[in-house]
């Protein structure tokens, strides 16, 4: 029995080293930083770019001259998984997809404020109003890998089939309805079953066009110093109701239903993607990102495509999102990570993102005025999208909404309360009410559970109360601003705000 | 005293070490965790504050986690959507029992009678697509392969026997579920999905009928429903009367039990659209509750213990009070007919996509799934048990095919039943993670989410590991005395 149990334990020693000595790692003919990215197969080619750019760019590193000094290797992880595996300590070295205020809030990203500017990368260097997507506490977390502003993208051989044109570059929602209905009306005249709509459902519309529609009529999701939800306002429930009409009484848009009956979920970007190149949806909302998929087709297959503004109000605005890489705080690999951050802000990784159309490249510098951006040669019919998101990013452009003050990864509340909407559970009013309060009340959990965050939020709410005296010497007339005091630009830390004041003419100077 | 050799130390000194990779697996992974969750429970552990690398003071929080969790109307939500679907497990049990009371046939033919068998259902198989195409439900691919399936299942049966439809009814278990809930996905598509393409065209053809329908008729026909819950609940109440009587349910066993059957008549009174539906309903409680008073004041002929045929009166009950609401959601389905058939005509649900039809769409997937499962294998087995003397001495008696079931066969597989019971109440408490996260994400608009898919949510979503252990927990203390309930009077049901 002694002999059976010693030959079992000598057994599994043998086991466990030989796992431990052929473990992938080990494996390697040179060291490799892991990236927590997509499966994108243009990732494959980036790490395959770092690794050539390393050894032209830091000669001094390289040890054999067959191989390089290190590479990058790519793991795919979504947002949930990477979180927890990044609480507990067995991320990898550099996280892809970050929504940097959240991770830097938990404390898992290295702080990149300094070697950013050693490399010229830091935030005034890439778009306007990134630092609410890029920053933490004044402290830079993440780089942009590319950038992209969400707007609508017309296919022009589906609007001809029909005998419409490309729709005005901003158009309002009034605009937006009368041109839909029509779109809907030529093309499923007589058909029993609705195939062809104009656009996304209200769900994938949902989130962006209620930001950028109550934006352009002066509000947002959160007040001024970010300490309160104030959607439960009138143009929010608009924005609901407008969903709502347009799903179930224009149907200009799908409903759950009929994406569910006409969708196979397949290939980069989705099914929205594929009934695009079909002629199924007029428009999708994408951004120049989006390409990648397009330019896949043959060239006798490829149709002129157009960008326009999302219908919305008198303040124009776009909502502009990154993908963006940081360094794991539990990184071991930091000295080598720090490598391939630099390589992100560097000219031949924007190149590479220019050339290939993976988005805007992270720095504007190398888009503006440079005709392979603006124009490519071999995609003609790539038409005013290139320069039109650029326009947006560096004119209208805001971050989406968020507070530090209630941050979660899980339910969205205002998607869930669009779900109700649609589902018939409530009105817009009470669905957006009851959003409203569940935000409130996750504010007031989080504050109350942390204590740092409490210092901050009771500095905020004495800000609100200046910034709120002031806007009471605001005298109006017909609904525009005639007189009263200006906000200093500091007291304002939601960059709606910031924005939307200046264009008032109501911010002045720090104080 | 038991004295201990060095040779039986040494042996049991073996044992154990052979018995320690488990232990520490055991510990490593069940225990410890598990003793980690019931500590997080009560304290404040969000992931944005206490990782490994925030290193901000955990806070004991007592039970403020269980209390906001009964404050909280999204539990309350979850526990009704998983209540809601577990309304399923008795079709799902019965459903299985049928497959193994089929299956425990023999279904293999003499050669002759085999080869008409093969031409008899070639012939159905044929007529059915012709029927379907002319229904104009045969457009699609998918239909006519589903009857093609079935054809060549009904060949092979007859070519087979039992061998073949165990294997086939037991598919559903040794397939992955991912893999059958993107299937069904599919299935309830609902403009392309074979289950609407089928019914699309027979509603299409009701439609006319049911919109033309006077809404007197509709009104009759509702009202019609509503008096058949009252009959049906004055036959169950004087049944159980009778039984109290006898002495074979006990008083608390028939307040329980009384107290199930008018749960629908009271929702009568909320959701019947019949006018005089809710006080018609409130008038028998008020009776029933009257004659129970009246009863108890009268005294019975036997004795027996106040819980006595617990089991039953919640099982039987449980039963009529499931047929009572189905009753009424007729009823009111009626009354609403004309108006939903007339304009558009009447159309096919639009099942996971919809908010009322999302969690029925489950159940009946649910009750595919539970036909042909484990529950399916453990009543052959227990069929297979069951002695053919006391078949041989229900013949004798001249026992009908129902009567040979229902006093031989159902109390032989009482042990069986209590066990699957048991088993689907734990796993229906517990279950509906996978079904939401693969069809639905918890929606439309949360209707879809269990409490299972909550844990995980607040968990690992929004990393509420503290709220979420105290729901874990909860719905611990939740099976837990469901089980022991289970136990108290199921096991006395099984034993009796």
């Amino acid at each position: 029995m002694n002999k059976a149990l010693i030959a079992s334990l000598v057994l599994l020693i043998i086991a466990s080293a030989a796992t431990y000595l052929f473990r992938p790692e080990t494996m390697e003919r040179y060291p490799q930083v892991e990236w927590m990215s997509d499966s994108n197969p243009q990732r494959f080619e980036q790490t395959e770019l770092f690794e050539k750019w390393l050894g032209e760019k830091h000669p001094e590193l390289v040890k054999r001259k067959d191989l390089p000094p290190f590479g990058v290797k790519l793991s795919a992880a979504n947002n949930q998984s990477t979180i927890i595996q990044a609480v507990s300590g067995v991320a990898g070295d550099l996280i892809d997809h970050l929504n940097v205020p959240i991770f830097a809030a938990m404390g898992l990203l290295k702080p990149l404020g300094a070697d950013a500017k050693k490399q010229g990368f830091d935030l005034s260097k890439t778009y306007p109003n990134m630092e609410a997507l890029l920053g933490y506490e004044g402290e830079q977390y993440g780089y942009p890998c590319n950038v992209a502003v969400s707007s609508f993208i017309f296919n022009e051989d589906t609007l001809k089939r029909y005998g419409m044109r490309v729709p005005r570059e901003t158009w309002t929602p009034e605009d937006f309805e009368r041109y839909s209905k029509e779109f809907m009306k030529r093309t499923n005249q007589g058909n029993a079953r609705r195939t062809i709509f104009f656009s996304l459902s209200a769900e994938s519309l949902g989130g962006t066009f209620i930001t950028i529609y109550v934006r352009s009529y002066g509000i947002d999701t959160y007040n001024e110093t970010l300490t309160k939800c104030v959607a439960n306002d009138d143009r929010f429930y608009n924005a609901y109701e407008l969903l709502y009409k347009w799903t179930y009484v224009d149907k200009i848009l799908p409903t759950a239903a009929e994406v569910a009956s006409n969708d196979t979920e397949s290939g980069f970007g989705g099914a929205a993607f594929s009934h695009f190149i079909n002629g199924n949806y007029a428009a999708i909302i994408a951004g120049r990102w989006s390409l990648v998929r397009f330019r896949e087709l043959a060239e006798n297959e490829r149709f002129p495509m157009s960008m326009t503004l999302f219908p919305q109000g008198p303040f124009k605005n776009a909502l502009i999102s990154a993908r963006s890489t940081g360094i794991y705080a539990g990184s071991r690999k930091y000295d080598m990570a720090k490598y391939f951050m630099e390589f992100l802000a560097s000219k031949e990784y924007n190149d590479y993102i220019i050339k290939y159309a993976d988005g805007l490249p992270p720095n504007p510098k190398y888009a503006i005025g440079n005709p392979d951006y603006l124009t490519p040669k071999d995609y003609p019919n790539e038409g005013n999208i290139h320069a039109k998101e650029l326009e947006y990013a560096m004119t209208y452009a805001l971050p989406a909404p968020q507070t530090p003050y209630y941050r979660t990864t899980g339910t969205n509340w205002f998607g869930f309360a669009l779900s109700k909407l649609l589902a018939g559970r409530a009105t817009a009013k009470e669905a957006v009410d009851e959003a409203v309060e569940r935000v409130n009340r996750g504010i007031a959990e989080s504050v109350a559970a942390n204590d740092k965050l409490a210092e901050l939020y009771r500095r905020d709410i004495d800000l609100q109360h200046k910034i709120d005296a002031v806007k009471n010497t605001w005298k109006f007339r017909r609904g525009k601003i005639v007189s009263g005091e200006k906000i200093p630009e500091n007291w304002i830390k939601n960059p709606f705000h910031r924005k939307y004041y200046t264009h008032l003419g109501m911010l002045k100077g720090a104080e | 005293m038991l004295k201990l050799t060095r040779r039986d130390i040494r042996e049991i000194s073996t044992g154990i070490a052979f018995l320690l990779p488990n232990i520490v697996g055991f510990l490593a992974f069940t225990t410890i965790p598990l003793a980690i969750s019931l500590f997080m429970a009560f304290t404040d552990w969000n992931l944005e504050m206490h990782n490994m690398f925030q290193n901000q003071e955990l806070r004991s929080v007592g039970f403020a986690n269980f209390r906001k969790l009964f404050t909280d109307p999204d539990f309350m939500t979850y526990l009704g959507n998983t209540l809601f679907l577990m309304l399923g497990i008795p079709f799902g049990i019965a459903g299985s029992l049928c497959a193994a009371l089929m299956l425990n046939n023999d279904f293999r033919c003499s050669r002759m009678r085999r080869v008409y068998g093969i031409v008899i259902v070639t012939v159905i198989l044929i007529v059915s697509c012709s029927m379907l195409i002319l229904a104009g439900a045969g457009s699609t691919a998918m239909t006519l392969l589903v009857c093609g399936i079935v054809g060549t299942i009904l060949v092979l049966g007859s070519i087979g026997g039992q061998t073949v439809y165990r294997t086939l009814f037991y598919f559903p278990s040794f397939t992955a579920g991912v893999a059958t809930y993107i299937l069904w996905k599919k299935l309830y598509s609902p403009e392309n999905g074979p289950i609407n393409n089928v019914l699309q065209p027979v509603l299409d053809r009701i439609s006319p009928l049911a919109g033309s329908m006077s809404l007197e008729t509709a009104h009759f026909g509702g009202a019609l429903l509503i008096v058949l819950m009252g009959i049906i609940y004055a036959y169950v109440v004087f049944r159980l009367i009778s039984s109290w009587k006898n002495g074979e349910t006990g008083s608390l066993s028939y307040c329980i039990a009384l107290a199930l059957l008018s749960i629908p008549l009271v929702c009568c009174q909320l959701w019947s659209r019949i006018p005089w539906g809710g006080a018609l309903g409130l008038s028998l409680v008020t009776l029933g509750v009257l004659f129970s008073l009246l009863m108890f004041l009268t005294g019975r002929d036997y004795r027996c213990v106040c819980d006595c045929g617990m089991s039953n009166a919640i099982v039987l009950d449980g039963m009529v009070m499931v047929g009572l609401f189905i009753c009424l959601g007729l009823s009111n389905v009626i009354l609403a007919l004309p108006t939903m058939a007339s304009g558009d005509g009447l159309t096919a649900p639009k099942w996971i996509s919809d908010y009322y039809w999302a969690k029925p769409s489950l159940m009946i997937m649910g009750f595919w799934a539970a036909i042909g499962s484990n529950n399916m294998l453990l009543y052959l087995a227990g069929l297979s048990g069951i002695s053919q003397e006391l078949y041989e001495a229900a013949d004798i008696d001249g026992a009908s095919p129902f009567q040979r079931f229902w006093n031989v066969t159902w109390p032989q597989l009482s042990n069986v039943t209590f066990f699957i019971l048991v088993m689907s109440i734990m796993g229906g408490l517990q279950g509906g993670f996978e079904t939401a996260r693969t069809m639905t994400q918890g929606g439309p608009a949360g209707s879809t989410t269990t409490l299972a898919y909550y844990i995980y949510s607040e968990g690992f979503n929004s990393g509420r590991l503290g709220y979420a252990s105290a729901v874990a927990w909860t719905l611990f203390i939740l099976v837990f005395c469901v089980t022991l309930f289970n136990w108290k009077f199921g096991n006395r049901y099984t034993n009796d």
